[in-house]
C-alpha cells in the first residue's frame, strides 16, 4: 500500500477530481435547466390566459356596443304604434343580428367574435312596454365553435359480418 | 520514483487548476439561468396579480359604469382616480412599485350610457398588463337582468 502511494504520490489520483467536478457540473446544469424551464412554461401558460382575458374583454365591449344600439332602437321604437315591427327592421339592418318576436317584445341574437375558436353569444328580449325596464339579457355567455369535422365512431352497426 | 512523484503532482495541481476554471466558469452560467428564471417566475406573478386585478375593476365597473364606485368595490376604499399605486400584493399604497392608470370615455345617448374604461399596469416604467373594458347603463331606472 505505502508503494502504491509513493509509486502515484498522493491518495487522489489524476483525474478523479475531473470526474466529480463534471458529475457536479452536470447535475446543477440539469437543475438550472429545468428549473428555467418550467418557469418558461409557466410564463407561456400566464401569457395565453392574459392573451384570453384580454380578447374576451374586448368582444364584451363590443356586445356591450351593440347592446347600446339596440337600446337606442328600442327606445325610438316605444313611442311608435307597432313597436315589434319598427325594432325588428330596425335591429337587422346592424350587422349580425336575428330579431323574432316573442311574448311581449322581440328577442334579439348577436354574438361576438373572441378568438378564431369562441365567440361571446347574447341573447336580449326587448319589450314594448317599458314599465318594468326596456329589456332582459338572457344569454351572456361563450360558446366554442368546434369546426372539426364530423367523426363517426368504428363501431359495429348490426350487420353481417361477411 | 521522485521523479514520478514529482510529475504526479504536478498533473493533479494542473488539473486541480483546470477544473477550478472549468467550474467557476460553468458556476457563473449556472448562477445567470437561476437568476434569469427567478426574474421570470417574479415578473409572472406580478402579472398574473395584474391580469386578476383588472378583471375585478372590469367587472366592478361593468355593473357599475363608474370607476370611483369600481374602484371602491375593489380595493374597499375610495382612492383617487389619478397617479394610484400599489404595493406587490396589489394594495393601494403611497409610492407603491405597482402603478395602475385608468382612463375612461362616455357616450351618452338617450337609451343610455356606453363607456369603456381602458386600466393600465406599470412595474418600473414599462407596462404589465392592460385592459379595456366596457359598461352600458341604460338610462330611465336599471334594465331587467
Amino acid at each position: 500500500m505505502n508503494k502504491k502511494k509513493r509509486f502515484f504520490g498522493s491518495t487522489v489520483g489524476v483525474g478523479y477530481i475531473s470526474m466529480m467536478l463534471i458529475f457536479t457540473v452536470i447535475c446543477l446544469t440539469i437543475l438550472a435547466v429545468l428549473s428555467f424551464q418550467a418557469v418558461y412554461s409557466n410564463d407561456r401558460v400566464s401569457s395565453r390566459s392574459e392573451r384570453f382575458t384580454q380578447e374576451y374583454y374586448d368582444a364584451d365591449m363590443a356586445a356591450k356596443r351593440t347592446l347600446a344600439q339596440l337600446d337606442g332602437i328600442a327606445l325610438e321604437c316605444a313611442e311608435s304604434f307597432s313597436f315589434e315591427e319598427n325594432f325588428i327592421s330596425g335591429a337587422e339592418e346592424l350587422p349580425g343580428i336575428t330579431a323574432a318576436r316573442v311574448p311581449g317584445g322581440v328577442r334579439a341574437d348577436y354574438s361576438a367574435r373572441i378568438n378564431d375558436r369562441q365567440r361571446l353569444y347574447v341573447s336580449v328580449v326587448f319589450y314594448g312596454d317599458t314599465a318594468a325596464g326596456r329589456y332582459e339579457v338572457l344569454q351572456w355567455r361563450s360558446v366554442t365553435e368546434d369546426n372539426s369535422p364530423d367523426s363517426t365512431p368504428a363501431v359495429w352497426d348490426g350487420s353481417d359480418l361477411v | 520514483m521522485i521523479l514520478l512523484n514529482r510529475k504526479s503532482n504536478i498533473l493533479l495541481f494542473a488539473e486541480m487548476t483546470i477544473a477550478l476554471l472549468f467550474f467557476v466558469i460553468s458556476f457563473a452560467v449556472m448562477i445567470r439561468v437561476f437568476a434569469a428564471a427567478d426574474g421570470l417566475e417574479r415578473r409572472a406573478q406580478r402579472r398574473e396579480k395584474a391580469v386578476l386585478c383588472a378583471q375585478s375593476i372590469a367587472e366592478a365597473y361593468s355593473v357599475s359604469g363608474d370607476t370611483g364606485t369600481a374602484l371602491r368595490l375593489v380595493f374597499g376604499e375610495d382612492i383617487p382616480q389619478e397617479d394610484i399605486t400599489l404595493n406587490s400584493e396589489l394594495v393601494p399604497e403611497d409610492n407603491g412599485e405597482i402603478t395602475l392608470t385608468l382612463s375612461e370615455e362616455k357616450d351618452d345617448t338617450a337609451a343610455g350610457t356606453y363607456s369603456t374604461l381602458s386600466i393600465r399596469f406599470g412595474y418600473s416604467g414599462e407596462e404589465l398588463f392592460s385592459l379595456d373594458c366596457g359598461a352600458y347603463i341604460p338610462r330611465g331606472g336599471a334594465a331587467v337582468e
